[in-house]
């Protein structure tokens, strides 16, 4: 999967949301913030360490969840997070008391003894966490650290990675909005490699209000869902055959279109000679809109808000661009 | 950093030093305690046991013939039978394949590579943790020179150069092994491999006894690991012979490393 040109900041402290469709790059740039893959082109700084010239340095710095959690399965959760705090260099003398606290503030006490692939994808998860927090860096980065758990799991991992938030500087991928929206105060979107806005989940909103959606049933031989696209502010029109000539038509207009849209659906079937058999308002989800827009700005590539103009000139791979404050750690 | 007396440079190389062996070490030891998790790890030790255990027996009793080959046991017992070569040719692929072929299957390597540790690092404990293994199979059959020793008298210089064959050329098989299973996530297309290639260069050594092309021969001669194995047995160690293994162990390593490097930025 290709990166293009992805540049965004990261500030000390504050909980970055990383959002994009499946597939739209946001593991590759994950993996090559933490050092896993190499940039082609550009460059990640993460407290001064650039990821090229100096990985040991970032990778001391970051906690990192990778998406697909692997674990040893054969270890014990307690031996697994000593492993890796020995790892990541934590001395022996503060050994016990970085795994206890990994240990406390993914609630895994209940587990520590117990073989990690017995284990449930839940607690697996929580492992995953506690082993990036092992060595406690001052830099998390959780890749889409929600997805295969149950409700009741997520709403367990979202409210223990809002903790973890508070005193460090963490970036969260994902492709659930309401997430990023609970958790993030501020939020990357990306889409298909390219940087898609940037903003605070506020300012993600106002962008996202604003439109409205109209469902209707419509009947005629000479159906043509392009026609209503010559509505007024129309932005996508979506249409599925119900029937006999019956289509089912879903229309998403842009605030202005307003309540007169559905009076401009009414005209344009009188117009045509179509039956019009049902029509609602609907009101379309966060993420639809979401995907909506991302799908709208797939050429567009400037970012919104603050952009950190370091050299990345339209390289043809990965390009993020991670500025920490230096004085972060000392 | 730049302002420090050179003492302090000093001390802080050591800690370097000593930080990246810390890595090495809690890689070992995990590496370690997983192959003892294997159910495959008990049973290439249980075979090779009884393989090995019962060839001593068998050549207990054939060198017991008046009439029989005349040679002492525990020399026929390295190398000089095609039994000693079933096992370590077959070994250390059997165990190795999954070294890192679980790691690339399971995406455990992205946890280990973003941690501040790097590939040679990583291959240098995985070798040595499967290389342990490979001693430990010996580890039993020390009792059969005890037991000669005990009902006879033993030359045991002899006895200490085949087991040093046995590691140099062991050594060799499991880097082979290691390999192989760092290019691919399928551990038995990486056990077939490691064992295609043992078996190869053990055939192309055989080669040198049919002295089939004036040109090849010598270099036949020169990978030919019974030949090889023979004068370890005899107590003759040649350090050409340690030279060879030791160099080509390292090299191996040192592409192994790259290996994993290319296939981390293929991923």
């Amino acid at each position: 999967m290709a990166v293009d040109d992805v540049s965004f900041d990261v500030r000390e402290k504050e909980i970055l949301g990383f959002l994009g469709p499946n597939g739209a790059g946001k593991t590759t740039t994950m993996r090559i913030v933490t050092g896993f893959l190499p940039p082609t082109q550009g460059t990640v700084v993460v407290n001064g360490h650039d990821v090229v010239d100096d990985p040991l340095a970032v990778k001391r710095l970051i906690g990192y969840l990778p998406e697909s959690v692997p674990l040893y399965q054969e270890m014990r959760v307690r031996e697994y997070l000593s492993f890796r705090a020995a790892l990541k260099g934590v001395v022996r003398a503060r050994m016990k008391v970085s795994v206890d606290r990994a240990i406390e503030e993914c609630i895994l006490g209940d587990v520590q003894g117990r073989i990690v692939g017995q284990l449930s994808k839940g607690y697996r998860q929580r492992v995953g966490l506690a082993d990036a927090l092992v060595s406690d860096p001052p830099i998390l980065i959780l890749d889409e650290p929600t997805i295969g758990l149950d409700p009741a799991q997520i709403r367990e991992i979202r409210k223990l990675i809002k903790e973890l938030g508070r005193e460090r500087t963490l970036i969260l991928s994902s492709h659930i909005l309401p997430e990023v929206e609970m958790v993030c105060d501020r939020v990357v979107i990306i889409n298909k490699g390219h940087l898609a806005g940037e903003g605070t989940p506020d300012q993600l909103k106002q962008r996202l209000k604003g439109r409205t959606g109209a469902r209707a049933e419509v009947r005629g031989a000479d159906f043509d869902p392009a026609a209503f696209e010559s509505i007024e502010g129309v932005e996508s029109v979506q249409a599925h055959g119900v029937g006999d000539d019956v289509h089912a038509v879903e229309v998403l207009a842009a605030q202005r279109a307003g309540s007169r849209l559905e009076e401009e659906i009414f005209r344009l079937c009188v117009e045509k000679g179509w039956v019009l058999r049902a029509l609602s308002r609907s009101a379309p989800s966060l993420e639809d809109i979401f995907v909506q827009i991302v799908a709208n700005e797939a050429g567009t590539k400037d970012g919104r808000g603050d952009e950190d103009g370091e050299g990345d000139e339209g390289g043809e791979d990965a390009v993020p661009d991670e500025a920490e404050s230096p004085e972060e750690k000392s | 950093m730049s302002a420090q007396a050179t003492g302090e440079k000093g001390s802080d190389l050591a800690a370097l030093v000593l930080g990246w062996l810390r890595s090495v070490v809690a890689l070992y030891v995990r590496e370690v305690r997983s192959i003892f998790t294997t159910v495959l790890a008990y049973a290439v030790l249980v075979l090779s046991l009884i393989a090995n255990g019962g060839v001593f027996l068998v050549y207990v009793f054939v060198l017991h013939e008046p009439q029989g080959i005349n040679m002492p046991p525990m020399e026929m017992f390295f190398g000089q039978t095609i039994f000693f070569y079933i096992i370590i040719l077959m070994g250390p692929p059997l165990v190795t394949m999954r070294a890192m072929a679980e790691e690339w299957r399971s995406g455990t390597i992205e946890t280990i590579l973003t941690a501040p540790v790097t590939e040679t690092q990583l291959v240098i404990a995985k070798f040595l943790a499967y290389y342990s293994f490979f001693a430990i199979l010996w580890v039993p059959t020390v009792s059969y020179p005890l037991l000669l020793e005990y009902y006879g008298s033993l030359d045991w210089g002899p006895v200490a150069s085949g087991y040093l064959g046995t590691l140099l050329l062991g050594g060799l098989l499991v880097a082979i092994g290691i390999f192989t299973s760092s290019i691919t996530r399928h551990q038995l297309l990486a056990g077939i491999l490691s064992f295609s290639i043992g078996f190869a260069l053990f055939v192309l050594g055989i080669l040198s006894y049919l002295n089939i092309s004036a040109k090849a021969t010598p270099f036949f001669e020169f990978i030919n690991m019974w030949d090889h194995m023979e004068e370890f047995a005899k107590g003759i160690v040649d350090t050409r012979r340690v030279i060879f293994y030791l160099t080509t162990i390292a090299t191996v390593i040192f592409i192994t490393v790259r290996a994993v490097q290319i296939k981390r930025i293929g991923s």
